[in-house]
């Protein structure tokens, strides 16, 4: 029998199929193996994504959703049986900030690089990811569980991702939280920010780190902060990253912080090194092997005193850990007021900061308790070492979390798109260094591409009922097939 | 539906005859009404006692098998707990008490369905640390509050609910299988929830948990904060007249008064806006009255007062916990400029030293069932959350539905008896409203059902997020088409799960 062709029901101009536009999509930095879509469909409601979802109901196509501009690292967006591109980046209506119960709401089309200005002039701001890029959408790293630089906004991996709206594989629509009801949106009076439910299911966390698996999220509430009247950027150095997470264990148990982070050398030079990246060595010879990134703030009320006393609790607790800090960058002095302008805003010195070097990286990414970070970081050195691969210019950036009761960890192999014996070492590195640090105590909780099959093999009882749980909000089958466990 | 001689011979089998009974007088102990419940469920047709989460598996299973239904309980504190029609089983768990671990370094602590409030906080205390203790009494199971039902807390403000608290935990699957949900997955420890990938989490709880209708969860790590009391409560009395007086130096409670609701609810906004106070509350007046007496006369000299009516109207509780005498001093600078800038006053003095002899919030709330000696009637409303700003807006409408119930005397003349805990800082906030009745009325019974009744159709009308829809049968179909309809996808995930609807189906 002849399958259907998938037919556009949207506008004319809502569908693309150039082939060069196609091919973009079939391969990402990731080096997933993938097909090329059919056709790309760019929906600017929810109602087109309904009739997105009803044709390929009908002819049985793949969706594979995208929201964020290139570069994609992942693979997470790389048809793996081909089928059509669901391309929300014309849905970007910022639909709502407001300022009272500090929460924006907006389409998954919304990037970083639009919306922090707009939340500063109403006297708010995002917890960031580090050095996000600025055509990331909003929605997709929230709905990724992308960890942010503020551990201390944060009370579980799903903050600060709120209420949302999703079409789920039957074409239904549904509103999690207290979005759902009572009535319609055109009705409901609530400010749409209390996450769970409803009832009895978090249905917010069903479709987080589900890659697109699980529904199509049509816009998303996210928490916003008040904007610092006063910030205050304090620095730690070490030659280990233990010495550091301890007292920024102490430091976060009493939230002091506002911005937590801890790079090495390669990070923060990569960071911070001008056009071209011209000065990138001379920073990186200059620079500690670790240093962190701490600031205190003021905010509206009180902020002097505020930003004496915590930056007084900083110096204290430090004190108590055996560790200094100092308020010039270490290695790069006079360059405090640009770092606390890099942490505040997306990134724009280049498309992203992880192909800063070469213009082509893979990541390394996992979460663990801040106490075995940094045994498990050493663990992907001695990969390293036994491959004899340099890990001299390797960023890594470690960042607390949920209150610094968990931490990611990040590693950003350079790699050069033109030297494909160099690209496949690397293959072979990034695939056993994810297999030891699995076997470590690493936790891949959001496993994109090779690290579903790692992850996945011995979770037989959490793959049956992950399926179950496919079944019902995805029953044909149709969003991004191949990925995870699907 | 007795259980037959074959399957309780199997469920003794699996547990020992120390740990089954089907004795009367056993059952007659768990079919017990709540005294402020009209409801009278059936008798179980057996209690079991299971020692372990394999045991747990083994019984499900046999459960399935015979088409027997099953309800996990502890502390059977809530009408979930008891049985809905004839053919269940009881699974107490109260064998399974073990506190597995503390990390202090790591922040989380492993527990066991047994294990109390009272026993575990006493614990963390002693290691420098805390987590949200909700106002159930040191008698209710820690992973209950946590993985099994609501998640609300009186410490919120400077924390959240204990939804977000939950960690990596055993689940026995409503079939049988043990699944470890979040970073146990992959045998990486138990401090994180989600993953690998999409969630299962998502299906342990909700803003509600699952009260034992998505299986069992068997054992539960949970989240802790920094305690910053000392390693032992410092009490003084005796019960029930405990003095609790933490580090003046450090620790402080204030009770504020105001002109209208709207200036408390910016105050509340703001206090959290400048990150301050461990405890925010617009606090019930009723409550509060009984927890501050100790017996029905005495209360109702105090309420006939009309001092707790004419103070604690439209009041803020708030409660400063600093790590140092330098940060508290900051925090009540901060505190008293909101409080001026939106019209507060202190309250009467005798209110205050209530809250200046007992800071601990647990302590204080831990007495929660005072409530009952009014009459033995009273329940909970509106139970849901939204931000503080719609919370308010909730609040100012009970007047609307509230009136006639208190005009035909079948209720407590308590119009204000309702509380908002924001948490995370003022990001969200949580709503409550106790009612009290006299079970001496001849219609007390239908009480609480008309009466929640009204207070949800106000919230349709009005287009309040004020109530979550519950998941019973003839409250979902009835309204779960307003509400997404949560009800259809929430059948969906049990029929997926429970085909056999055998683990607390309601």
């Amino acid at each position: 029998m002849e399958r259907e062709v998938f037919t556009n029901p949207l506008r004319p101009e809502a569908l693309r199929t150039g082939a060069a536009l196609l091919q973009s999509f079939a391969a990402d930095e990731s080096g997933a193996a993938g097909r090329v879509p059919s056709q790309v469909i760019y929906p600017q409601s929810r109602e087109d994504v309904q009739r997105i979802v009803h044709e390929a109901i009908r002819t049985a196509t793949p969706l594979v959703p995208v929201s964020s501009g290139p570069p994609r690292f992942h693979g997470d967006t790389v048809p793996a049986r081909g089928g059509v591109i669901v391309d929300f980046s014309r849905m970007q209506r910022v639909l709502r900030i407001d300022r009272a119960s500090r929460s924006v709401r907006v389409e998954p089309g919304v990037t970083y690089g639009e919306l922090i200005p707009q939340l500063r002039a109403q006297g708010l701001r995002l917890s960031l990811p580090f050095l996000p890029r600025a055509n990331k959408s909003v929605v997709a790293s929230r709905l990724e569980r992308e960890p942010t630089t503020i551990p201390k906004y944060q009370y579980d991996y799903m903050d600060p991702l709120l209420t949302l709206e999703v079409v789920y594989g039957t074409g239904e629509d549904f509103r999690t939280g207290s979005a759902c009801g009572p009535g319609t949106l055109d009705t409901l009076k609530a400010d749409l920010v209390n996450p769970w439910g409803p009832g009895s299911i978090d249905y917010f966390r069903l479709v987080s780190a589900a890659q697109g698996t699980m529904g199509l999220v049509t816009w998303a509430v996210t928490k916003a902060e008040i904007l610092p009247r006063l910030q205050q950027l304090w620095f730690l150095q070490a030659s280990d990253p233990a010495r550091l997470l301890q007292p920024i264990d102490a430091l976060l148990r009493k939230r002091v912080l506002d911005e937590c982070v801890v790079l090495n050398r390669a990070a923060l030079a990569t960071m911070l090194a001008g056009d071209g990246m011209r000065d990138y060595a001379a920073l990186a010879r200059a620079l500690p092997a670790w240093t962190a990134l701490l600031v205190v703030a003021g905010y509206e009320r009180r902020p002097e005193e505020r930003l004496a006393l915590y930056a007084k609790a900083l110096r204290d607790i430090t004190a108590a850990q055996g560790v200094e800090p100092g308020r010039s960058v270490p290695g790069a002095p006079g360059r405090e007021a640009e770092i606390l302008h890099l942490l505040s805003n997306a990134w724009t010195k280049s498309a992203d900061w992880r192909i800063r070097a070469t213009g082509s990286s893979r990541e390394l990414l996992f979460i663990a308790p801040m106490s075995q970070v940094p045994r498990l970081a050493a663990t992907v050195d001695d990969v390293a070492a036994q491959r004899r691969i340099s890990m001299q210019d390797v960023p890594c950036y470690i960042q607390p979390m949920v209150q610094g009761r968990g931490c990611h960890c990040e590693f950003v192999f350079p790699r050069l798109p033109t030297d494909s014996a160099a690209a496949m070492e690397l293959d072979a590195l990034h695939r056993e260094a994810a297999a030891q640090l699995l076997r470590a105590g690493a936790f891949f909780s959001r496993p994109y591409g090779d690290w579903a099959q790692l992850v996945y093999r011995d979770y037989a009882d959490g793959v049956a009922a992950l399926r179950r749980l496919k079944g019902v909000f995805d029953p044909h089958g149709l969003f991004n097939p191949g990925k995870l466990c699907f | 539906m007795p259980l037959s001689r074959d399957v309780y011979a199997e469920l003794e089998q699996v547990v020992g005859p120390r740990h089954i009974s089907d004795k009367p007088w056993i059952l007659a102990g768990v079919r017990a009404a709540q005294p402020s419940s009209p409801m009278k469920p059936p008798s179980p047709e057996a209690v079991l006692l299971p020692g372990s989460a394999a045991e747990i598996q083994q019984i499900v299973r046999i459960c399935n098998r015979h088409g027997i239904r099953y309800i996990a309980t502890i502390s059977s504190l809530i009408g979930f707990a008891y049985p809905s029609g004839p053919g269940t089983i009881i699974l107490q768990l109260k064998r399974m008490n073990q506190l597995v671990e503390v990390n202090a370094q790591d922040r989380y602590a492993v527990i066991e369905p047994g294990v109390r409030h009272g026993q575990l906080r006493t614990e963390l205390m002693k290691h420098g640390l805390t987590y949200p203790v909700a106002a159930v009494g040191p008698g209710g199971s820690v992973l209950a509050n946590f993985a099994c039902s609501s998640g609300d807390n009186h410490c919120q403000h400077g924390a959240s609910r204990t939804n977000r608290y939950l960690l990596g935990l055993e689940w026995v699957t409503p079939e049988g299988e043990l699944v470890r949900v979040g970073s146990l997955a992959n045998d990486a420890g138990w401090f994180c929830a989600d993953g690998p990938g999409p969630s299962l989490r998502g299906i342990i709880k909700g803003f509600v948990g699952q009260w034992s209708g998505m299986g069992v969860v068997t054992r539960i790590a949970i989240g802790l904060d920094a305690w910053r009391g000392p390693p032992e409560l410092p009490t003084q009395g005796r019960s029930p007249s405990y003095r609790m007086r933490l580090d003046p130096a450090c620790h402080k409670t204030f009770v504020f008064k105001f002109p209208t609701l709207e200036q408390a609810r910016d105050a509340m906004i703001a206090i959290g806006e400048a990150e301050i106070a461990q405890a925010v509350l617009k606090y019930f007046n009723a409550s509060a009255a009984l927890l501050a007496t100790e017996s029905a006369n005495e209360f109702w000299e105090l309420w006939d007062s009309g001092l707790f009516q004419r103070e604690l109207a439209r009041p803020l509780y708030v409660f400063l916990s600093a790590w140092t005498h330098e940060e508290l001093e900051y925090e009540e600078c901060v505190l008293r400029d909101i409080i001026a800038e939106f019209g507060g006053a202190d309250v009467d003095e005798r209110i205050q030293r209530i809250y200046s002899d007992n800071m601990d919030f647990y302590i204080l709330v831990g007495a929660l069932q005072r409530v009952l000696r009014l009459g033995g009637g009273w329940a909970p409303c509106k139970l849901s959350g939204d931000s503080i700003g719609h919370m308010f807006e909730v609040g100012k409408a009970i007047p609307e539905f509230i009136t006639p119930f208190i005009e035909q005397g079948r209720i407590l003349d308590a119009p204000d008896n309702w509380q908002i805990i924001p948490l995370e800082y003022g990001h969200s906030a949580h709503i409550e409203l106790l009612f009290l009745y006299d079970r001496n009325q001849p219609d007390w019974g239908k009480v609480p059902m008309d009466f929640m009744r009204a207070s949800m159709q106000a919230d349709i009308r009005n287009g309040h997020h004020g109530t979550m829809p519950l998941r019973t049968v003839a409250a979902s179909q009835a309204i779960g088409a307003l509400f997404s309809n949560a009800h259809m996808w929430a059948n969906r995930v049990k029929d997926a799960f429970d085909p056999q609807r055998v683990s607390n189906p309601f």
